[in-house]
C-alpha cells in the first residue's frame, strides 16, 4: 500500500469548516484563548531577557547583554555539547525502557504484564527530589550497588554516579514511566494485521518487532523523543545534583547560578535562555510536524475491529517476565528501599551492622499534623483534579483539531507545548508577576494554583492525547458527518470514546505529576493554599534527610492507594492491560 | 537618612505620640507603628493587633521548629492568627518584590538573607523593637531594618571520623592544601556555602591572600553540591566525602548528638551570620507583626529556639549543652560576624572568583 493510496481517501475537514476565511470558529476562540494564557508570560520572559532591572525587579535599561553573555561565554560550546550528549542520552535510556515495557504488556502474553500500568503509577507518585536523590544514594560511593560489587568481586567504587553516565542513567529511569504510558497507548492501538502480515511472511520477532511495530511506532516515540530531549535539555535537577559534583556544566549550570545562587536572582540570564531555547524547540516542533504530516500512515484505529492480538511468546515469555521484574526492581523496589532504609535512620549512613542497631521510627513521629491532613491534603487533592480535567479536555480538544487538520490548528499544538521551555522558576516569577497585576483576586487562590500548572503539563498532556488521536482513522468520523451528526456530537461521541484510553492515562499522569510539582508551587501558593509538595520541599531545604524520607514513604504510599483506586477504575476502560 | 528626613521622621514620631491615645491606631503609617515608643506602645500594639487579627509571616523556618514558637504566641496573644508561607530566602525576596512592584502587599514578616536587596528595593521598614536593648550593638543593625533572630557559625572543615582519624585531621587553613585530600573534599555550592566562605576569606585576608589561597585549594578538586548544606553534610558523615569546607556548627552538634561518626575543626576567627527578621514596608497588619518581632526576640521565644537546636541570639539565653563544644567562646575563639551588606558587595567579586575555580 502506498502513500498516496492512504492520503486519497483522507478527506480535509478544514475544506467544509466553514467559519472565517476557512477558518473554524472553535479553531479561532481556542487560539484566542491560548494567547490570552501563554502570551503574557512569553512576553514576560522575552522583555526580562532584554532589560537589566532595578533594585525592587522592576526594569531598567534595554540591553542584548544576556544574549552576547549566553554566547560569549567560553565554556559555550563545551556546555552546549555537554547538554546535547545528556539530553540524547536520557531520552534514549528513557524510550528504551518504557519501550521494552509497554511492547511486553501491550502486545505479548507475558506473565504478570499486568501490573506495569500500576507500577508505572505508583513511581510516578514518588516525589521528584526523593526519587533523584534516592539514586544518588544507591549508587553513590558508599551505596548498596557499590557496597555489592565490592563484596562480590573485591572492586572498590566500580560505579560512580557523579558522571555523564550516572546523569544519563538517573534522568533516563526518571522519565521512564511517562515513556511506557505513552507508548504503551501506541502500541496497545496499533493495528495487529500488520504484524500478522509481516509474521505469515516469514518475518522472526525481533524483525517483526524493527520493522513493523516501530515504524509503526515512529510519530509516537519520536514526539517523546522530542519531549524528552527538551525537558532534559531545560532540567536544572539533575545536572545541579549529579553533574555538579561531576564537575560537568551543562548550559543550566549557569542558569542555576543565576536563579538560585546569585542574589537578587538574575532572571535576565535565564530568560535570555529561555528565549534561545524557545527557538530551539520551535525548530524541533515543525520538524516534527513535517514528520506527523504523513499521520496517514499511522492511522491503524479504523472502522474495522482493531483491537490487537497479543503475540504469543511461547517459552521466552518467561524471560520477558523476568526483563519486567528486574524493570520493577530497578525502577520502584530499590528507590523506595533505600528510601524507607534512609526513614528509619537517625541520620543517614550507609547499610552496616551499627546502621541496623540505630534503627528507629521517630522520623514518622508528628509528621502528619492535623492543620496538615486538613488543609494541604485536601488542597493538593483539588490542584490535582482540577489540573488533570483542564489538562485532558483541553488538550482533547487540540488534539483532535490538529491532528486532523483544521485550519490555522497547528497554532494549538505549538501553544501548548510552549510552556515546555520555560524553566519552572522563570514561568513561576512570570505569572507572580500577572497574578499580582490580575484585577482580580487571584494572588494566591487556588485557581492560580490550577492554573499554572495546568500550563507546565499541558505539553504533556498534549503528547498523550495526540499519540492517540494520531491513530484514529478519519472513517468512524466520517461515517458519523455522513449519518448528520455536529461536529460537537463527533468529538463527544465517537473522538472522546475512542481517545479514552489515552486520556485515561492522560489524567493520571498530570494528576500524579502535579500533586508533586514543587519549585513553580512554593512561589504561587498562598498561605490557605498550602500543598503536600511544599511541606515536602520545605524538609528537602531544610536538609533533613531522614525525615523528608519518612514523609516521601507515608506520601508515596498514600498516592499507591489513590494510584491503586484509579488503576481499578482505568481497567474498566480499558486502559490497563487486561 | 539626611537631616530633614530626620527632622520630619522625628516631628511625624513625635505627632504620632502625641496623637496616638486620642486618635484610633488605624490612622498609623506602618512606618510610625514599627517605630513606636513610651510606656503607651504596648496597649496601642494590642489593640491594633486585635484589629487586624492576624499577619503573614514569608520566608525560611522549618515547620518543626516553628511550631512550638508560635504555639506560645498563641498563648500570649489568642487573637492573633499567624498565617505562614514558607520559602527559601531567595523565593520570600521574589514574593515581596513582586507584592512591592505590583503594590499590593500581602507579606507582613520576613525572613530571608536577602537583607541587601530588600533594603536597596525599598521593601523594608526600619523597626524597633524594645526587646533588641538587651542585645549587643556588635549584632544588631544600626539602621534597624532587621533584628537578629538566629546565629549561625562555621567551622573551618567537618570529618569523616570513620575515614578520617583525629591526627590527621586538618587543623588549619593550610592542612586543606594537602594533596591527601584530593577529590575527598566537599562544600554546599550553594550561596551560604562557598561564595559566603569566599567571602568572608576575602575579609579576613584581603583579596590577594584569600586568592592565593583559593587558586591552591582549587587544585584539590573540591566538589562542589547543590544540596542543602544540611544535607551537603550528611552525605559527608554518610561516607561519601572524607571532608566539609565551611559547615554549619549546629549540624555537626546536632550529628554527634545522634551518634554520627563526625568531627569538626574550628579556626580563629570563627565566621557567623545572623538569621534577620524583618518587617514588609507596606505590611497590611503592622501591629500584629510588631508583637510577633518582639516576641521572637525575647527569652522566651529565644530558648524555644534553643531547645530546637539552634544557637539564640538573646545575649541571656545559653546554647544547648551539645551545642556548646562548637561556641568560639569554649575554645577561647574570636568570632567575625559577615554582615549581610558586606556580602552583597562583595558578591559580584566573590561570584567571579567561585566561577573560575570552582564550577
Amino acid at each position: 500500500m502506498t502513500e498516496t493510496s492512504f492520503h486519497a481517501h483522507i478527506r480535509k475537514p478544514a475544506s467544509n469548516a466553514g467559519g472565517f476565511f476557512g477558518y473554524s470558529p472553535v479553531v479561532i476562540v481556542l487560539v484566542g484563548l491560548m494567547l490570552c494564557v501563554m502570551l503574557p508570560p512569553i512576553i514576560f520572559l522575552v522583555m526580562s531577557s532584554l532589560h537589566t532591572t532595578n533594585p525592587d525587579g522592576s526594569f531598567r535599561d534595554f540591553t542584548f547583554r544576556f544574549y552576547t553573555d549566553l554566547v560569549a561565554n567560553p565554556r559555550f560550546g563545551r556546555n552546549l555539547w555537554n547538554t546535547s550528549i545528556y539530553a540524547v542520552g536520557a531520552a534514549i535510556v528513557a524510550i528504551s525502557l518504557g519501550a521494552l515495557q509497554a511492547w511486553i504488556v501491550e502486545r505479548t502474553d507475558t506473565p504478570l504484564r499486568q501490573y506495569v500500568f500500576l507500577i508505572s503509577i505508583i513511581s510516578l507518585g514518588i516525589p521528584s527530589v526523593l526519587y533523584t536523590a534516592a539514586f544518588v544514594l544507591l549508587l553513590g560511593k558508599t551505596g548498596p550497588v557499590n557496597q555489592i560489587i565490592e563484596a562480590l568481586f573485591g572492586i572498590q567504587q566500580a560505579v560512580n554516579v557523579y558522571s555523564m553516565w550516572g546523569m544519563i542513567i538517573v534522568e533516563g529511569i526518571d522519565f521512564a514511566p511517562l515513556a511506557f504510558l505513552l507508548l504503551a497507548a501506541v502500541f496497545r492501538s496499533m493495528d495487529a494485521s500488520f504484524e500478522e502480515a509481516a509474521t505469515m511472511s516469514g518475518a522472526s520477532g525481533w524483525q517483526t518487532f524493527r520493522r513493523v511495530t516501530f515504524m509503526l511506532a515512529i510519530p509516537g516515540v519520536s514526539a517523546l523523543f522530542i519531549l524528552i530531549f527538551i525537558r532534559a535539555f531545560e532540567s536544572f535537577e539533575t545536572p545541579a545534583l549529579v553533574g555538579r559534583p561531576a564537575g560537568i556544566p551543562l548550559l543550566t549550570t549557569d542558569i542555576y547560578r543565576a536563579t538560585q545562587v546569585d542574589s537578587p536572582p538574575n532572571y535576565g540570564q535565564a530568560g535570555a535562555y529561555s528565549v534561545a531555547l524557545l527557538l530551539i524547540v520551535a525548530v524541533l516542533l515543525a520538524f516534527y510536524n513535517r514528520l506527523s504530516r504523513h499521520a496517514g500512515r499511522f492511522q491503524t484505529i479504523t472502522g474495522k475491529g482493531y483491537r490487537p492480538r497479543l503475540m504469543h511468546l511461547g517459552k521466552w515469555r518467561y524471560l520477558a517476565s523476568a526483563v519486567l521484574v528486574l524493570l520493577f526492581f530497578i525502577i520502584v523496589v530499590a528507590p523506595i528501599a533505600i528510601v524507607i532504609w534512609a526513614s528509619l535512620l537517625p541520620f543517614y549512613q550507609p547499610f552496616s551492622m551499627r546502621a541496623f542497631g540505630m534503627l528507629t521510627v521517630a522520623n514518622f513521629r508528628g509528621l502528619f499534623s492535623a492543620d496538615l491532613l486538613r488543609d494541604a491534603l485536601v488542597n493538593t487533592m483539588i490542584l490535582g483534579i482540577g489540573t488533570a480535567t483542564v489538562v485532558s479536555i483541553m488538550t482533547a480538544l487540540f488534539a483532535w483539531l490538529s491532528v486532523r487538520r483544521y485550519k490555522g490548528a497547528w497554532m494549538l499544538d505549538q501553544l501548548a507545548t510552549a510552556p515546555l521551555i520555560f524553566p519552572s522558576i522563570v514561568l513561576g516569577v512570570a505569572l507572580l508577576q500577572i497574578f499580582l497585576a490580575a484585577p482580580f483576586a487571584i494572588y494566591g487562590a487556588m485557581s492560580s494554583l490550577i492554573y499554572a500548572s495546568s500550563m507546565r503539563y499541558l505539553p504533556y498532556g498534549m503528547r498523550y492525547s495526540y499519540a492517540g488521536m494520531l491513530q484514529i482513522h478519519t472513517d468512524l468520523e466520517e461515517a458519523a458527518s455522513v449519518s448528520g451528526a455536529g461536529k460537537l456530537a463527533i468529538f463527544r461521541r465517537i473522538v472522546a470514546p475512542l481517545l479514552a484510553p489515552a486520556l485515561i492515562t492522560c489524567w493520571l499522569y498530570v494528576f500524579l505529576s502535579a500533586t508533586k510539582a514543587v519549585s513553580m508551587l512554593i512561589l504561587l501558593a498562598g498561605p490557605d493554599t498550602r500543598v503536600v509538595a511544599v511541606t515536602i520541599f520545605d524538609l528537602w531545604a531544610d536538609g533533613s534527610l531522614p525525615k523528608l524520607a519518612a514523609m516521601g514513604v507515608t506520601w508515596t504510599l498514600f498516592m499507591a492507594c489513590i494510584s491503586g483506586v484509579f488503576y481499578s477504575v482505568a481497567r474498566r476502560y480499558g486502559v490497563a492491560a487486561r | 537618612m539626611g537631616t530633614p528626613a530626620m527632622l520630619k521622621f522625628a516631628m511625624v514620631l513625635s505627632a504620632a505620640l502625641l496623637l496616638a491615645p486620642v486618635t484610633s491606631a488605624a490612622d498609623l503609617t506602618v512606618e510610625q507603628v514599627a517605630n513606636l515608643k513610651g510606656p503607651d506602645r504596648q496597649k496601642i500594639l494590642e489593640e491594633g493587633a486585635r484589629r487586624e487579627g492576624e499577619l503573614l509571616w514569608v520566608g525560611s523556618f522549618n515547620e518543626d521548629n516553628a511550631k512550638p514558637l508560635l504555639d506560645a504566641f498563641a498563648k500570649r496573644y489568642p487573637f492573633i492568627k499567624v498565617n505562614r508561607v514558607r520559602t527559601d530566602s531567595t523565593k520570600a525576596l521574589q514574593r515581596v518584590l513582586a507584592e512591592f512592584r505590583a503594590r499590593s502587599n500581602k507579606s507582613d514578616l520576613v525572613t530571608s538573607s536577602a537583607v541587601v536587596d530588600l533594603k536597596k528595593a525599598g521593601a523594608i521598614q526600619s523597626f524597633a523593637s524594645p526587646t533588641l536593648d538587651a542585645y549587643p550593638a556588635e549584632d544588631k543593625d544600626p539602621e534597624g531594618y532587621w533584628a537578629p533572630f538566629v546565629f549561625y557559625y562555621f567551622g573551618l572543615a567537618a570529618y569523616n571520623t570513620d575515614q578520617v582519624k583525629p591526627p590527621e585531621a586538618p587543623k588549619s587553613y593550610d592542612d586543606l592544601l594537602d594533596p591527601k585530600w584530593k577529590g575527598h573534599i566537599v562544600v554546599n555550592a550553594g550561596s551560604s556555602g562557598m561564595p559566603f566562605f569566599i567571602s568572608f576569606l576575602r575579609l579576613q585576608w584581603g583579596d590577594q591572600r584569600a586568592t592565593e589561597w583559593l587558586e591552591r585549594l582549587a587544585k584539590q578538586k573540591v566538589i562542589g553540591r547543590t544540596e542543602s548544606s544540611r544535607t551537603v553534610f550528611s552525605m559527608m558523615v554518610s561516607g561519601e566525602h572524607k571532608l566539609m569546607i565551611h559547615p554549619f556548627l549546629t549540624h555537626v552538634g546536632e550529628a554527634i548528638k545522634k551518634g554520627a561518626p563526625v568531627n569538626v575543626a574550628m579556626v580563629d576567627p570563627v565566621p557567623y551570620t545572623a538569621s534577620p527578621l524583618m518587617l514588609a514596608k507596606t505590611a497590611p497588619h503592622p501591629h500584629a507583626s510588631m508583637l510577633l518581632i518582639d516576641f521572637l526576640l525575647d527569652r522566651e521565644a529565644q530558648t524555644i529556639i534553643r531547645d530546637g537546636g539552634y544557637y539564640p541570639t538573646h545575649p541571656d539565653v545559653q546554647p544547648a549543652p551539645e551545642m556548646a563544644p562548637f561556641l568560639p567562646k569554649t575554645h577561647g575563639l574570636k568570632k567575625f560576624l559577615v554582615d549581610e551588606t558586606e556580602l552583597a558587595n562583595m558578591q559580584p567579586e566573590t561570584m567571579k572568583l567561585y566561577q573560575r575555580l570552582f564550577e
